[in-house]
């Protein structure tokens, strides 16, 4: 008797030891979705073992941050792991690295996009988020930064299947200069004469370096029917100018229209290549 | 002699409810050794796992629920079946029956609520309990940075509102079989019968309750502004008011216990 009961108290004790230090696939999943600031000054903080810093951004100047991931946080060194979604703050970055990412972002305040009936979609989050740079690539990507040199354009184009998915199109040189001319001129542009193109929906220009990684901010709005665009500056146009009254009158007309059928599934036929006209119709 | 009868009834309830609290304890103990093998995309493990977490879910309601029943069939089985012959026979007051059949089924019901915490410890062994612990410690830190001292104030008028309302229910459910073993045949159906004849009554004054204050909007609207201008105080006020309404119905439901057993006593 008391054979069979050592024997079934050590198979216990065997059990619960290698139960205990078993991991566990919800807690790995935890600890792998959230980063932790070093301090309370929230200027550093840890992810997937590395070291982040906070990034000196000159106002208006932001990292491009479309196609992120969700699901991550970042929170304070006391808060438990099993309460970072609660406590902490939604920490994004773009897909493309998400194995080792080197920009990382935390935004400080969600906003209901789609609730606001705004445009901008592509830099909506940029004055609500915090950009950290990975600690290794810290001084290069601070300096590009500092020295911001945005002189190209990506096109801003998305589309709904059973998701929302966005690209970012950076346009050549010469689509480039075709895009500041029909701002110069205020001309419409053929959309044949814009060689970077896509069959995603796309209605706004932002301004970039390079390399697509920061941007001012600038964003061109686009205003385009099925064969042909032109584009508005929001940001540089003399608003008493003809021209600009001319454009402003057409994106306020769209928008009106956009705005009228907001929560329907149509919107994505304005968005696309449906004339103001064709569709106000509808 | 209420020493002896409480010793009885615990070897009693022992009996009964020591089996089911270590079947929750072992299954909690299976539902541990299956994570071991966690891997959520395999479907076979995700039935294995579902399965166990359900037998679990369904162990903890038993031991509880059983812990009342068990409560409520010693009771009558004390009083008014044939052992009510032997223990009303017995040096004992009405008083001290109630109050040795209330302490023990209050032990037990705590002793249930024990099982199921370090049930619960085992499904969580390891890393998962101690971050579990964390994130409790975190949330009460939390809690009282908030509510200061309310927070302690609002813990101990809650464990005495559970507390009281744990005897109020029970002796309810004392009173019902008391007014149920006056009649002559069906105790028991009559003793449910009373039963749901409280619960209808009471969902009646709520009711009235409810209608009253919605048809006086002033009324709803000042309580309401009231209550966001002083809402750590209101819940202060909840408490205290469920607190003095339990020990009323409790003191009622003893006295008319206490009276059915000591003057109209009908045992079969």
């Amino acid at each position: 008797m008391n054979k069979s009961i050592r024997i079934i108290a050590l198979i216990a004790c065997a059990a619960i030891l290698c139960a205990a230090l078993c991991s566990c696939q919800m807690l790995d999943e935890a600890k792998k979705t959230t980063a932790y600031f070093t301090d309370d000054t929230m200027k550093e903080l840890t992810f997937h073992g590395n070291t982040y810093k906070l990034v000196d951004s000159p106002k208006g100047v932001s990292f491009l941050m479309n196609d992120t991931i969700y699901g991550y946080h970042a929170a304070a060194p006391d808060v438990p792991v099993l309460l970072a979604g609660s406590y902490g703050k939604s920490l994004v970055f773009q897909r493309e690295e998400k194995d080792d990412p080197r920009i990382v972002a935390v935004i400080s305040e969600i906003v209901d996009y789609y609730g606001s009936g705004d445009f901008s979609v592509g830099s909506y989050y940029s004055d609500k988020m915090t950009y950290y740079l990975k600690e290794s690539e810290y001084e290069s990507l601070q300096k590009l930064i500092t020295d911001a040199d945005c002189d190209y354009y990506f096109m801003y184009t998305y589309k709904y299947d059973d998701d929302y998915k966005a690209q970012n199109i950076l346009l050549d040189d010469a689509s480039v200069t075709a895009v500041k001319h029909a701002m110069t001129d205020g001309k419409k542009v053929k959309w044949s004469e814009l060689s970077s193109r896509s069959e995603w929906y796309g209605i706004e220009l932002f301004s970039c370096d390079k390399d697509k990684l920061i941007t001012d901010n600038r964003n061109l709005r686009i205003i385009t029917n099925s064969e042909e665009f032109y584009v508005y500056d929001e940001s540089a146009s003399d608003p008493k100018a003809p021209l600009h009254q001319a454009l402003k009158e057409d994106y306020d007309a769209m928008k009106k229209v956009y705005n009228q059928c907001e929560y329907s599934i149509e919107c994505e036929d304005i968005e696309g290549r449906v004339t103001l006209e064709e569709y106000a119709e509808r | 002699m209420v020493k002896k009868l409480i010793k009885y009834d615990f070897a009693s309830y022992m009996r009964l409810l020591i089996p089911i609290q270590l079947a929750v304890l072992g299954i909690a103990a299976i539902n541990r050794v299956v994570q071991i093998f966690e891997n959520y995309d395999n479907e076979i493990y995700g039935i294995i796992f579902g399965s166990s977490v359900a037998l679990y879910v369904i162990s903890m309601i038993v031991a509880l629920v059983l812990t009342v029943i068990i409560a409520i069939v010693r009771f009558y089985q004390g009083m008014y079946s044939n052992e009510g012959y032997l223990s009303h026979t017995l040096p004992v007051t009405p008083t001290q029956h109630i109050f040795s059949k209330l302490i023990v089924s209050m032990l037990f019901m705590l002793g249930t609520l024990l099982t199921i915490f370090v049930s619960l410890c085992i499904v969580t062994l390891g890393e998962m309990n101690i971050e579990l612990f964390k994130s409790a410690g975190f949330l009460l830190a939390k809690g009282f940075e908030r509510l200061r001292w309310n927070l302690p104030f609002y813990i101990a008028e809650l464990l005495a509102l559970m507390i009281i309302s744990f005897f109020g229910g029970m002796l309810m459910m004392y009173f019902c079989i008391s007014v149920g073993q006056l009649a002559k045949k069906h105790k028991i159906l009559a003793a449910v019968g009373v039963y749901f004849g409280i619960y209808v009554l009471s969902q009646i004054i709520g009711t009235v309750f409810a209608v009253y204050i919605s048809l006086n909007p002033e009324l709803f609207e000042t309580l309401g502004e009231w209550i966001e201008a002083n809402t750590e105080a209101f819940f202060h006020i909840v408490f205290c008011i469920g607190i003095v309404l339990d020990v009323i119905m409790t003191g009622v439901y003893f006295f008319f216990t206490r009276l059915l057993m000591t003057r109209k006593l009908n045992l079969t």
